[in-house]
C-alpha cells in the first residue's frame, strides 16, 4: 500500500510536554483516527504535519515528500480543518472564501457551491452568526473545494450534536470512496472512530501506545474480568490497566489469545470498545500497570 | 504577495473609512501650527497599521495564513507592503486635507504649504519608515500584548527622538542662511519646534540636497531590509 502520510521518530519538546518517538503511516484511501485524552499530543502532531510548529527531530513525509522541503506544494494538496476556526467573524462566508480561495491553484468554485448547497450554508451570512456545526460545515466546504487529497481535521466532531456528528462521519466516508483521498482526524470521541475509521493511532502523554487497523485492534485487545485472586498470578503482568471493584477486577489486555491461554476459564474476556481501551490506558483507576 | 497585501483593505475597509473620517474631523484642530500638523500622519499612519495587525494577532489569524500554500516570508513581505501603503495613504490624505483647508478656509489654517516640500515629505516618510521597521518585528516577537503599548511607545520615542534630534541639528546649524529658530537659536529655542520641517529642508539644501536625499533614502532602504529580515526570522521560528 502506498502511503499518503508517513511519520517517523517525530519529536517535539515543550517545557512541560514532550512528543516522543511518534511513528505511523496512513495509506491512500483510508481514514485514520488519532485518539487520546486531552493534552496527549494530537493537535501537536497535526500542527507538525502542517509545519505550524517546529519539530525537534524526526521525519514527516506527505505525498512521499518532506513536509518542510515541499511545504507549498503539500499545503496546496491538504484540506485543513481547525479546532478553532480562524475565519473573520465580521465577514460573510463568501468574503471569507474569497480571501483564502485565491491562494489555491486548484480551487473549484463549482464544487464549493455544491458543498454550500449540500450543507445548507448561506454564503451571505456572517461567519459569527453560524452555529459551531455550521462553522464546521463551512470549514469542510473550504477544505474540500480545492481538490485536497489529504484532509486533516483537528477535533472536528467535538461540541457537535449527535445528528450532525453522524452526518459529518457519513460525509468523511463518502470523501474517501475514490481511494485517492485520505483523512486523518483527531478526536477524543471514540465512538466516531468505531463508525468510520480504518486505522487508529492512540497517543498518550506524547507517546504512541498503538497504531494499527481498527478491526485488528478490536480483535486482538480484550477486557478480562475475573476474581481478585488472579491479580496475584504472574500472568497478571500482561494487564495494561486494571480496574478493581468489590468482587473482582476488570483489566485490559493487548493479546486476547495469550490471555485465554493464561487464564483459561477462570476469567471472562470481552471484546473492548475503543473507549474501553482509552479508559484503561488513561484513567487513574485503570491506568496502572499491574 | 500583492493578494495578501490587498486583503487587509478588503477586510477592514469600513474601519479605514471611519478612521479617515475621524482624522478629517480632527485635522482642523492641529492645523494652526503647520509643524504640529505635519506630524499627524505619523499617528494616523501607525493607527491604521495597528487595526489589521492587532485584529489578526488577537484572533490567531497567523495560523490561517500559515496553513495556506503561502511562504512565510511572503506573509511578512505582504504585511510590510500593506503597512507602507496604508501609512502612505493616511499621510497623503492629511497633506491634501491640510492644503485644501489652507486654500478654502484660510482663516482656520496656518501656512501648511510653507512647510511642505519634497524634503519635508521625505523626512516624514523617513520617520514613518523607522517606526514601521521597529514596530513590526517588535509585535511579531511579543504578540498581541505589544500591539498597542508597543505602538504608542515606539511612536512616542520616534517623535520625541525626531524632535530632539532635529532641534539639536537646527541649533548646531543656526548659522545656515534662512534658519528660523526664534530667540538666539539655542537648543532650548530650537526645541520650540518652530519651522522644524522648513529648517531641516534648508539644512539639507545647505549641505547638498542630492547627497542628503541619497543618505535618507539609503538609511530607509537599509532599515527596511534589516527589519524584514528580522521579521522573517521571527515568523519562521514562530510556533502557531
Amino acid at each position: 500500500m502506498e502511503n499518503i502520510l508517513e511519520i517517523n521518530s517525530l519529536r517535539k519538546e515543550y517545557d512541560n510536554f514532550t512528543l516522543n518517538d511518534v511513528s505511523f503511516k496512513l495509506p491512500y484511501g483510508y481514514i485514520m483516527g488519532l485518539i487520546g485524552p486531552n493534552g496527549a499530543g494530537k493537535t501537536t502532531i497535526i500542527k507538525l504535519i502542517m509545519n505550524l510548529i517546529r519539530k525537534k527531530s524526526g521525519d514527516i513525509k506527505v505525498f512521499g515528500t518532506d513536509n518542510i522541503e515541499n511545504e507549498i506544494d503539500i499545503k496546496s494538496r491538504i484540506g485543513f480543518v481547525y479546532d478553532i476556526p480562524p475565519f473573520y467573524d465580521h465577514l460573510t462566508l463568501n468574503q471569507n472564501k474569497a480571501i483564502t480561495a485565491q491562494f489555491y491553484r486548484e480551487w473549484d468554485q463549482d464544487l464549493f457551491l455544491r458543498y454550500v448547497n449540500d450543507f445548507d450554508l448561506d454564503i451571505k451570512a456572517k461567519f459569527k452568526t453560524l452555529s459551531r456545526g455550521m462553522k464546521m460545515k463551512f470549514q469542510l466546504a473550504m477544505a474540500l473545494s480545492h481538490n485536497a487529497e489529504l484532509i486533516l481535521l483537528d477535533e472536528p466532531t467535538s461540541g457537535l450534536d449527535p445528528v450532525f456528528r453522524r452526518e459529518l462521519l457519513d460525509l468523511f466516508s463518502g470523501i474517501i470512496q475514490d481511494e485517492k483521498k485520505s483523512i486523518l482526524f483527531s478526536t477524543h470521541i471514540t465512538s466516531d472512530l468505531e463508525r468510520i475509521a480504518d486505522f487508529v493511532t492512540f497517543i498518550k502523554e506524547g507517546q504512541i501506545v498503538f497504531t494499527d487497523e481498527k478491526d485488528s485492534v478490536l480483535e486482538s485487545w480484550g477486557v478480562v474480568k475475573g476474581g481478585k485472586e488472579l491479580l496475584e498470578k504472574e500472568e497478571a503482568s500482561m494487564f495494561k490497566g486494571i480496574k478493581k471493584h468489590e468482587y473482582g477486577f476488570e483489566a485490559l489486555v493487548s493479546d486476547v489469545s495469550q490471555a485465554r491461554k493464561s487464564f483459561s476459564t477462570s476469567v471472562t474476556i470481552e471484546k473492548p470498545t475503543l473507549e474501553d481501551i482509552m479508559f484503561f490506558m488513561t484513567s487513574k483507576n485503570g491506568g496502572e500497570d499491574a | 504577495m500583492l493578494k495578501l497585501s490587498i486583503k487587509d483593505i478588503r477586510i477592514y475597509w469600513f474601519t479605514y473609512v471611519v478612521n479617515f473620517l475621524f482624522w478629517t474631523i480632527m485635522a482642523p484642530a492641529a492645523i494652526q501650527n503647520p509643524d504640529i500638523y505635519m506630524m499627524l500622519p505619523i499617528g494616523f499612519g501607525l493607527l491604521i497599521i495597528i487595526i489589521p495587525l492587532g485584529n489578526d494577532i488577537r484572533d490567531g489569524r497567523d495560523i490561517l495564513y500559515a496553513s495556506l500554500p503561502i511562504k512565510r516570508r511572503s506573509i511578512i513581505a505582504a504585511r510590510y507592503l500593506s503597512s507602507f501603503f496604508l501609512a502612505a495613504a493616511a499621510s497623503i490624505w492629511l497633506i491634501i486635507l491640510g492644503l485644501a483647508i489652507e486654500r478654502f478656509l484660510p482663516g482656520l489654517s496656518g501656512k501648511i504649504s510653507d512647510s511642505l516640500s519634497f524634503e519635508s515629505i521625505l523626512i516624514l516618510a523617513f520617520i514613518i519608515t523607522l517606526i514601521i521597521c521597529i514596530y513590526l518585528p517588535f509585535v511579531l516577537k511579543f504578540g498581541f500584548g505589544a500591539v498597542i503599548s508597543g505602538g504608542i511607545a515606539i511612536t512616542a520615542l520616534a517623535i520625541a527622538g525626531f524632535w530632539l534630534g532635529s532641534s539639536c541639528l537646527i541649533s548646531l546649524n543656526k548659522g545656515v542662511p534662512g534658519i528660523e529658530t526664534g530667540g538666539n537659536g539655542s537648543l532650548l529655542d530650537s526645541l520650540s519646534g518652530i519651522g522644524i520641517f522648513r529648517n531641516l529642508s534648508k539644512i539639507m539644501e545647505y549641505y547638498g540636497r542630492g547627497i542628503s536625499i541619497f543618505i535618507i533614502i539609503l538609511v530607509m532602504i537599509i532599515a527596511i531590509i534589516i527589519s524584514i529580515s528580522i521579521s522573517i526570522k521571527i515568523f519562521r521560528g514562530k510556533e502557531l
